[in-house]
């Protein structure tokens, strides 16, 4: 009788440690994003394992069963609230409401525009002047307009590069810069038009044209120290 | 089926139930509840730190990742395989008390009781490690690191400490629990199976509790 429940334990026992080391294993891989994922899965594991087995959940009479239950499924209530909550409102995390510093002044709420607001109201229209389409054209010069570009990175990408939020590269950070310049300056452009991972494209403000955001890009990678070779003199 | 609760209820058992319950095992059931609610409570309270760490790490990634690095992998992964074995001894504990075997249920809950006390040193030497390199932002201390993660790794750091620091006093409340119960072993309590098995719950959530805390804080970083 003992004998089973003794070897019966161990296999629990091994099998936490076993996964212990898989974890660990496991952020010593180049996986990226999923790694925290991977990590906290076999967290998920070895907490079901705990529950189950050493909690004797697997045993348990209903009630106590349910009450067991019901503090996971308030705190799965309360993850999935608080994380929906923050990943269709990043305007507060770009305002830097989410760690007011010293050293950076939040702009004034309402002088970066909810993404669902239909009417658009900037706090200081001065400040974003998109270039006029008749301006525009093919024979406008490709090459960065950073006092231009300085105007539109002080309205709206200082709210993520000011500070490096959300993974993005902080203007003046001269490594984080170097390494993005690689890929040139088409591609910083087109990443900026488009989106790129955490960026939304032209930063959540489609007015803006492509003149302006690469003059911003330009800004940026000035003020990193960085000059990067433009289109037309790129050596190919 | 029988349920049997967390508690297995002795056929042969001389043990009343107390007035307010029909049988034993109701009032074990009745025990395993109570401390499921309480248990629940606890869960959410750590639950909530989790979260809020949570929201910090996907608001500043790469400083959180630096200054996981800072942390000591080897001794934390060391203080996990030692709660996760503590986790067994106590089971172990379970088994002995159930079956009347006083003499074991002593020594696996002094085993118990010792793996809790190694895993509060390692951690203190941690601790110690912290302080000493200045990325302990507490009591006004200075705190260094190179930027440009400052801010937030000082963010990370608070975490990591009311984190780390929380969990030990849970530990420290159950290497006291599993004293208590040592001593009750010893001195043949009545209701002891019950006693163990309840104390043995508290002492398997603090280890469930390390299991979110050590891939959440120490395996942040990049490593390798």
């Amino acid at each position: 009788m003992a004998e089973p429940t003794l070897r019966h334990h161990l296999g629990i026992w091994l099998t936490l440690l076993a996964l212990l080391g898989l974890s660990i294993a496991s952020a010593f891989l180049e996986l990226g994003e999923a790694k925290a994922f991977v990590t906290l899965s076999i967290a998920v594991i070895q907490a079901f394992l705990i529950v189950t087995f050493f909690m004797y959940m697997r045993k348990a009479a209903p009630v106590p069963r349910i009450a067991a239950a019901s503090g996971f499924i308030w705190l799965l209530i309360m993850m999935g609230l608080i994380l929906t909550d923050y990943r269709t409102r990043p305007e507060d995390m770009m305002l830097g409401r989410l760690l007011p510093e010293p050293a950076w002044e939040s702009p004034p709420q309402g002088a970066v525009p909810t993404p669902l607001a239909k009417n658009r109201d900037y706090g200081n229209p001065a400040a974003i002047q998109p270039t006029p389409d008749s301006e525009r054209g093919e024979g406008a010069p490709s090459k960065p307009d950073t006092s231009a570009g300085e105007r539109v990175y002080r309205s709206v990408c200082i709210a993520c590069h000011g500070q490096g939020l959300m993974g993005a590269p902080r203007a003046g950070d001269q490594a984080a810069w170097e390494a993005r310049s690689k890929a040139g300056m088409e591609t910083l452009v087109s990443h900026a038009v488009n989106g790129y991972q955490a960026m939304p494209p032209k930063g959540g403000h489609p007015e803006l044209s492509e003149q302006d955001i690469r003059g911003a890009i330009g800004h940026m990678l000035s003020a990193s120290g960085i000059s990067i070779p433009v289109r037309g003199d790129r050596q190919d | 089926m029988t349920y049997q609760s967390a508690i297995p209820t002795r056929p042969d058992t001389l043990e009343q139930p107390a007035s307010q319950f029909d049988s034993l095992a109701q009032q074990h059931q009745a025990d395993t509840l109570g401390m499921w609610v309480f248990l629940a409570s606890e869960i959410l309270f750590f639950g909530g730190m989790f979260m809020a760490y949570t929201v910090y790490r996907t608001a500043f990634p790469a400083a959180f990742e630096a200054a996981s690095g800072h942390l000591n992998l080897g001794l934390g992964g060391i203080n996990t395989a030692i709660l996760l074995t503590s986790s067994l001894t106590m089971t172990l504990a379970d088994d002995a008390v159930v079956a009347r075997n006083r003499r074991a249920t002593a020594i696996w809950l002094a085993l118990t009781a010792l793996l809790g006390t190694i895993f509060l040193a390692i951690k203190g030497i941690e601790w110690r490690e912290e302080f000493r390199e200045q990325l302990a932002p507490l009591f006004g201390r200075p705190f260094v690191f190179p930027e440009p993660h400052t801010d937030q790794a000082r963010l990370f750091f608070s975490f990591y400490f009311a984190l780390t620091g929380l969990h030990a006093l849970h530990l420290l409340i159950g290497v006291v629990l599993v004293l208590v119960m040592l001593i009750f072993t010893l001195r043949d309590a009545p209701h002891l199976d019950a006693k163990v098995i309840i104390a043995g719950l508290y002492w398997h959530l603090v280890d469930l509790i390390w299991v979110f805390v050590f891939p959440l804080l120490y395996l942040a970083a990049r490593h390798g």
